[in-house]
């Protein structure tokens, strides 16, 4: 995550990579390149409470079984409930949340039938989840073959997006690759419990 | 404590969490009964209290609308059930939680992710079969 101040809108900016989350009560703008990945915009009006997400699944989703029994559906959730414990610790409340969704685009080729046609699954689960979970989604903008840049304000929920190709898009796919390999070696999950 | 009664209460708000915790839960073996918060999981234990029924274990969210986890289990101490063992199940992972839970008298902390089977262990950790 990187913080920069935007002169151009005169606004504090908020810079997400893969895997990251950023949630606040204070008109902000919360920026991503999105590739493969899929980013979660999640806001409540009435709370003034906004924050989003950039995050893909370790695997494609199984057709023969529902998302949130699958292992790669559950580190979906794990990033969905990251975003949403923050914001209702911000003050937002979850029946008021609604959602923007967007990536999802075929940028990242992955030669494993574990893994191919992942950006399908990353929209799918995305969809699924929000569906499951009663947020409406007001608007969205998924697959396709270009990356994207989303520019996300806290303070209305806008969302400025802009589609890449050509050499930008390279760094996106790397940037992604790696973080792919990152969660493909945490999806080996260590159980983290302790008694009292 | 270990419990005798395989039925299980599962406190979360999320229901894609409840259908994959009762879904694991069920195929182990266990009856669940899910609640979306602390105050409709407290009108379930009342109501199983009321009619002497048991409750092996229950396992509880932290951030939850309504009443958050760490009430939820001051709470649950003040009741019939107060010798049920209680975990956690959380994204929180900090020690200052951690010891809040176990100042209010939760049992166990699992942070999330897990699997299912670890999941499986540690509820058969608490409830004997």
């Amino acid at each position: 995550m990187r913080i920069k101040y935007s002169t151009k809108h005169k606004l504090e900016m908020v810079v997400l990579f893969p895997g990251e989350y950023h949630a606040t009560g204070y008109p902000k703008m919360i920026s991503t390149l999105l590739g493969s990945c899929v980013a979660v915009a999640l806001f409540d009006e009435r709370k003034q409470v906004a924050g989003l997400n950039h995050f893909m699944l370790p695997q494609r989703l199984s057709n023969s079984q529902k998302f949130f029994l699958s292992d790669a559906g559950k580190y979906g959730m794990y990033a969905m409930e990251l975003l949403i414990n923050e914001m209702i610790k911000i003050g937002a409340l979850k029946e008021n949340l609604k959602a923007k969704v967007f990536g999802g685009a075929k940028v990242l080729n992955f030669p494993d039938k574990r893994t191919i046609n992942i950006s399908d699954s990353n929209v799918e689960f995305a969809f699924g989840y929000l569906q499951e979970e009663g947020i409406p989604v007001i608007s969205s903008d998924t697959g396709g073959s270009r990356a994207r840049h989303v520019l996300f304000f806290t303070e209305d929920a806008k969302v400025l997006l802009r589609r890449i190709a050509g050499r930008d898009s390279d760094s996106i796919e790397e940037n992604e690759q790696k973080y792919f390999d990152k969660i493909k070696i945490t999806d080996k999950i260590k159980e983290k419990l302790t008694f009292f | 404590m270990k419990s005798t009664s395989r039925r299980v209460l599962i406190v979360d708000d999320s229901s894609t969490l409840r259908a994959s915790v009762e879904f694991s839960l069920s195929e182990a073996g266990y009856e669940v009964l899910h609640a979306p918060n602390g105050v409709k999981a407290l009108e379930i234990l009342d109501k199983h209290s009321k009619g002497n029924r048991q409750i092996g274990m229950i396992i509880t969210d932290i951030n939850m609308p309504a009443m958050d986890g760490i009430t939820f289990i001051k709470e649950v101490k003040k009741t019939t059930f107060k010798f049920t063992p209680i975990l956690v199940m959380t994204t929180e992972s900090e020690e200052n939680k951690k010891l809040e839970g176990k100042a209010a008298g939760a049992s166990g902390w699992l942070v999330k992710p897990f699997k299912p089977e670890q999941l499986i262990r540690v509820v058969s950790r608490f409830i004997r079969s």
